[in-house]
Formats: C-alpha cells, structure tokens, sequence
C-alpha cells in the first residue's frame, strides 16, 4: 500500500535523517517535557536600583523594529543595532492582512493589494484563487525598505536608541546579575565606511539579525537546513504590468523547483521572479532560467533591473534562546514552510518576546532570567505551531512531484481551498472549517492525487 | 491485453520565434517545440465522441467501457510528458483549463494494477464461497474475537507483506516527526542551558 501511496520521499535533506544538531549534547533521545523545567520565578530576582532594564536589539528589520517598540514603550532602556539604515533586504515582501491592524501599519507603505492569485501547474493548467475574499481583504506588497525603516523610526519614536552599527561578538556574563558586552562597529553617517570599534554593556540581548546571525553564533544556537531564494526584478511594459496589477502568480514544477516555487509578485512598479530550493542549490540559475521561461509571454520586452538572493531558513535552530539572549525571527528560523512566509513571524515574533521581558521584568523594574524568556518561547510554540505543522504537512504531499503538484493546483481550484487557504494565510488562525467540507475535500484530495498518478504511470510508459 | 500506444505522431510547431532575440536582458531562448494535438482546443480536450479519428481508431484497447475518455487520458499523459521535457510559457491567450476530473474513474481499471486489490478480492471471494457453500471453515472459530483476530491478521498482511514495507512505515514515521523534533529541539537542552553558561564561543559549526 505504502509503495503506492508515496515514493520515498528525497525531502529537505540530501542524506539520510539526521536529528538536529546540538552544539552541546544533552541526553540525545529523550525530549523533556518543558512544564518540568525549573523556573526561577522573576519576583525573586534582583530588583535594579536607579536605572530601568537595559536590553539591546541587534538587528532592525521587521523582528528588530517590532521588539525595539515594545521594549521602548514597556520602559525599558532600549538599543537597536542595525548596519545598513538603507538596506533592500531580497524579499518577496507579502504581509498578510492581519499584520495591517496589529501593528497600526499605515496603508501607504503598501505598494500593492494582491486579491487574485495564480497557480500554474507543471502542465500550465492555470488556477485563480481569490474568489472567495471579501472586498476589504488583500495581500499586502511591500518594499523591505520602507517597511524596515517605517517600524525602526517608531520605535525611536517610542524611545529607543537606534544605532547604525555592526555586530561583531558579545560576551558572555557569568552570573544572572552582570551584564553582556556588546562589541560592535559604530559608524557615525559622516565617518564613510570604516567606523569605530565600540562597546555597549545591555542585561539582555535579542538576536534579530537575520538568517545569517551572528547573536546565534554567539550562543552556539546550531545550524539549520536553509533555501537559496533567488529574484530578479524586472521593469516589465506598461501594459503587461496592467495584468499584474493586483495579480501574484505560482509556478510549480520541476523545471521551476524541485521543492518549492517560482513566483512573480508585483512590486511597486516592477514586478519580481524568482524561484528558490532547499536539495539543489547548485542549479538555482536554471530555475531561474526555467521560470523565467514559463512566465515569458507576460514579462517579455522586460529589463532587469536587480539581481538578488538571500538564504532563507527551513525550520528553527535547535537553540533559540540561552540565558538572557533570546533570538526571534529568521535568526530563530521563524519561515514557514510551503508559502515561504517570514515577515509577519519576524515581526510577531519579536514583539512577543519583548513582551515577555516587559513581564518579566516588571516594566523594566527588574532583572530578568532565562525563565522569563522562555516564556516567550512557550507562548510562541503554542500559538504557532498547528500553523507550522499544516504548512509543513502541505509541503510534504504536495511538493514531492510533479502529479503531487498537479493535484495540488487542482485543489486550489476548489471554492473551500482557497476560503481556507486565505482565512488562514491572512488572519494567522487555523481554523477549523465544517467537518462536512473537511470530509469532502479529503475525499477530493485523494482523488486528485490518485488522478494524477495514474497519469503519471501512463507518462512513465511513453516516450516522446 | 493487448494495447498498442498512440502512435499519432507529435507535431512540433516551429512557426513562432525560430530565432534567438536579445531584448534588454531578457533572452528569449531558442524556442522550443510546442505541444499540439488534434484534440487539444482551446486548453483542454475535445471529448466529442463522434470523430475518433483515424490514428485513434487505430489503436487497441481491450476492456474498456468507452474508448474516448481512456484516450484523452493517455493524450493527456502524453501532453505532460512533453511539458515535462520542453517546459513551456504559460499564457493568457490560451489557457489551460482541462481538469483531470473530466476523465471518469472506470476508465483507469483497464490500466492499473494493485496488487493489494487482488489480495483483497481473493479474501473476499474466499469469506463468500465459505459462507453460501456451507463449509463455514471461517465458523469453525465460532467466537468474535477469533473471527476478529483472522480479520486483523488479513489486514496486517497484507500492509506488511513484505519487510521492505517496515521499512517504508517507519521511514514515513520518521517523516512525519522530523518537523516536530526539530521544533522541540529548544526545549531538549535546557539542561545543559545551565552550564551553557561557560560553553559559549566557538561552539558553533
């Protein structure tokens, strides 16, 4: 039964399953149940005479200027550190709707509203979704740029000191009492380049610095599995990026991915391709190539006018937290897998534990623990993880192959699909739909799946 | 069963862009061939049944209700196959609608073969004979849970035929968990969180 069902499936890593790294081994196979853990109450912790908790940000992206916010607005002494004020981080740049309210976004760092998207199969069969979204709902485009700079100015509004530095190394205290010392590179604006080698003494650090964390070096966090995203925006004619307009597409395949996507979002007035994996990094150009081609009629007599990639992370890093550091975001390794989501988590992610500092410590009254962070992480892990998990599951059946992803396109034809897939996508809730409907499409899905592999025993007997 | 596959060859239409053009960075790459078929309209298959032609006469298929819908699915194999080897631009002028839904399910039994299937109708047919002739060997057990047991026993057989399909479950196992351990990896350590203390630099890999 199994041999018909599913392949043995190459999946995310090259090799064979290998458990996650741990840079210190504890026991390997036991996991411990976290309500075991010893947690030192914060009420017992030193209260801080004559100054409030000092807590660095390193990193000013989404996770780093929603964290820097909170702490600032929470009474904390609040430092951001971010190398580059001006830096066009590669990004696919959606954010779903929710992201709008909770974090008091004005609507005009939104380039675009993207209420249709498209899914192309392997085979060009070609699939709206949208339908289903109400006339307020949308995805949000948006330059990294702006955003970026929009929540690190808030947050330096709220009371934070924003810094343009480099993050070199910290050191690490001894006791729960002393502080980290921070080493870092300030580059004062006028200085042109080199800089000056600094030192900022914080109780707590939180890694917001991206897929390439040097906080996570610091506390020997481990590595994770990563994708190479790779973009090229293209300045497309005027009256074919009338079809983007408001318009995403997908491409699934194997000429596009062999384990992810090829996109084209619209930007603000370019649109931007691209198409990333995890198991082939070496032929990230031809997929490019490849799904430029598949995309040609509609980006034709376009210019390119950038070429970028950036990594991004396939699951959290074994450590996320040590001590009073604790690192959210990509640096966590915050992306979900399927859609390849990261801004909303980044953001989310470093507003909760900021949060959970501002508990913690009392405002800012306090000294914090590793207890108080780890809160964070339990709030985090219960509220997300169904997410994760659904996304994870969908990647595993539907991305494995190419009759995966025909049955997958043709899925998302589907009226229920596509209510759910926004539901959730743009409210960050899984929420649970009729069991009726449930049934049907579960019945649906094996229908297509088993559709689609029979076509591909019959694809398997001929040759062209 | 005697089955002959479509021979009506391909034809490959060459008549759009046959040469190399440079436009402002984007290349369009020598043009590859382009799927066509005499039953491909408009993105999607032409299931009238009133003109089979010639080729499609030609060819043979034995226990089959209809012809046509096995035909189309074959002709649709056929089309992805080709995309597969010469991906092409999708367009908006010709859409491709066909879904795979349109093709009934009774015309893939001539095609496929599970073997887990005929396991099933052997036992089956077994428990039925048993039961109309009298013999009631399977009454023989006269009790629920034997007759349960027999059942189970069938089952598992026939899941776990062979050892390779050990291997397979618990590799989906394995599978199915991995996403979660690596989430869990966070809490394992805390243990050593407390000396980690001194651990710090130059841990990492």
């Amino acid at each position: 039964m199994t041999s018909i069902a599913l392949k043995s499936f190459v999946g995310l890593r090259q090799a064979s399953l290998e458990k996650p790294h741990l840079t210190s081994q504890a026991k390997p196979s036991s996991i411990i149940n976290p309500r075991k853990l010893r947690v030192i109450a914060s009420k017992s912790a030193p209260k801080l005479t004559n100054r409030n908790l000092r807590v660095a940000v390193i990193g000013g992206g989404p996770a780093g200027g929603a964290a820097a916010d909170t702490l600032a607005k929470g009474g904390v002494e609040t430092y951001l550190i971010e190398r580059k004020m001006d830096n066009c981080k590669p990004c696919g740049g959606a954010i779903p709707l929710c992201m709008v309210g909770e974090f008091d976004l004005p609507l005009d760092i939104i380039d675009r509203r993207v209420t249709r998207m498209k899914m192309i199969s392997p085979s060009n069969v070609a699939v709206d979704i949208g339908q289903t979204l109400k006339p307020h709902e949308y995805i949000g485009m948006v330059r990294r740029e702006v955003l970026d700079a929009y929540l690190r100015d808030r947050a330096k509004a709220s009371g934070a000191e924003v810094i343009n530095g480099l993050f070199l190394k910290m050191d690490v205290p001894r006791d729960g009492v002393s502080p980290y010392v921070l080493h870092y590179t300030g580059y004062d604006g006028k200085a042109g380049g080199v800089g000056e080698k600094r030192t900022l003494e914080v109780d707590a650090v939180i890694g917001a610095d991206g897929a390439n964390s040097r906080v996570a070096k610091g506390i020997g966090a481990g590595d994770y599995d990563y994708a190479i995203a790779f973009q090229e925006r293209i300045k497309i004619p005027d009256d074919k990026m009338v079809y983007y307009e408001n318009l995403a597409e997908m491409y699934v395949g194997d000429d596009v991915s062999p384990d992810f996507y090829g996109w084209v979002f619209p930007k603000s007035d370019h649109v931007a391709v691209g198409t990333g994996t995890v198991t082939h990094k070496g032929d990230i150009k031809k997929f490019q190539l490849a799904t430029r081609n598949r995309a040609k009629d509609k980006i034709l007599g376009g210019k390119i006018i950038r070429v970028e990639a950036h990594p991004i992370p396939e699951h959290p890093r074994p450590r996320r937290l040590l001590g009073r550091v604790a690192l959210v975001g990509d640096a966590a390794g915050y992306v979900t897998k399927c859609s390849g989501e990261g801004i909303y988590f980044a953001a989310k992610s470093g507003r909760m534990c900021a949060e959970a500092i501002i508990e913690g410590s009392e405002n800012g009254k306090r000294m914090v623990d590793e207890g108080d962070l780890r809160k964070y992480l339990e709030k985090w892990d219960k509220t997300y993880w169904p997410t994760y998990k659904v996304l994870d599951v969908l990647q595993k059946v539907f991305y494995r192959s190419n009759p995966a992803r025909e049955a997958f396109v043709e899925m998302c034809a589907d009226e229920y699909v596509q209510k759910m897939t926004f539901d959730s996508y743009l409210y960050k809730t899984v929420a649970p739909g009729s069991p009726l409907q449930d049934l049907k499409l579960a019945v649906n899905t094996i229908g297509s799946l088993v559709r689609a592999n029979a076509l591909r025993r019959e694809m398997d007997k001929l040759s062209v | 069963m005697a089955e002959q596959h479509l021979k009506s060859p391909l034809h490959i239409d060459k008549s759009k862009n046959a040469k190399d053009e440079v436009e402002n960075g984007i290349e369009l790459e020598h043009s590859a061939p382009r799927f066509t078929d005499e039953r491909w309209k408009h993105g999607t298959w032409d299931l009238n049944m009133n003109s089979l032609s010639l080729a499609e006469r030609t060819t043979i298929f034995s226990e089959t209700f209809s012809i046509v819908p096995l035909i189309l699915a074959l002709k649709e194999a056929r089309r992805r196959k080709f995309l597969e080897l010469y991906p092409e631009a999708s367009t908006n002028e010709e859409p491709v609608l066909f879904r795979t839904s349109i093709i009934p399910w009774w015309a893939w039994l001539s095609r496929s073969h599970i073997p887990e299937a005929e396991l099933l109708n052997g036992f089956f047919m077994a428990y039925l004979v048993d039961a109309l002739t009298g013999l009631d060997v399977v009454g023989q057990t006269g009790n629920f849970i034997c007759k349960a047991g027999l059942l189970v026993t069938v089952i598992g057989v026939m899941l776990f035929r062979r050892t390779q399909d050990f291997e397979n479950l618990k590799r989906l196992a394995d599978e199915a968990t991995f996403y979660d351990k690596q989430w869990q990896a966070s809490w394992q350590d805390n243990k050593s969180a407390a000396t980690g203390a001194s651990k710090q630099t130059g841990k990492n890999s």
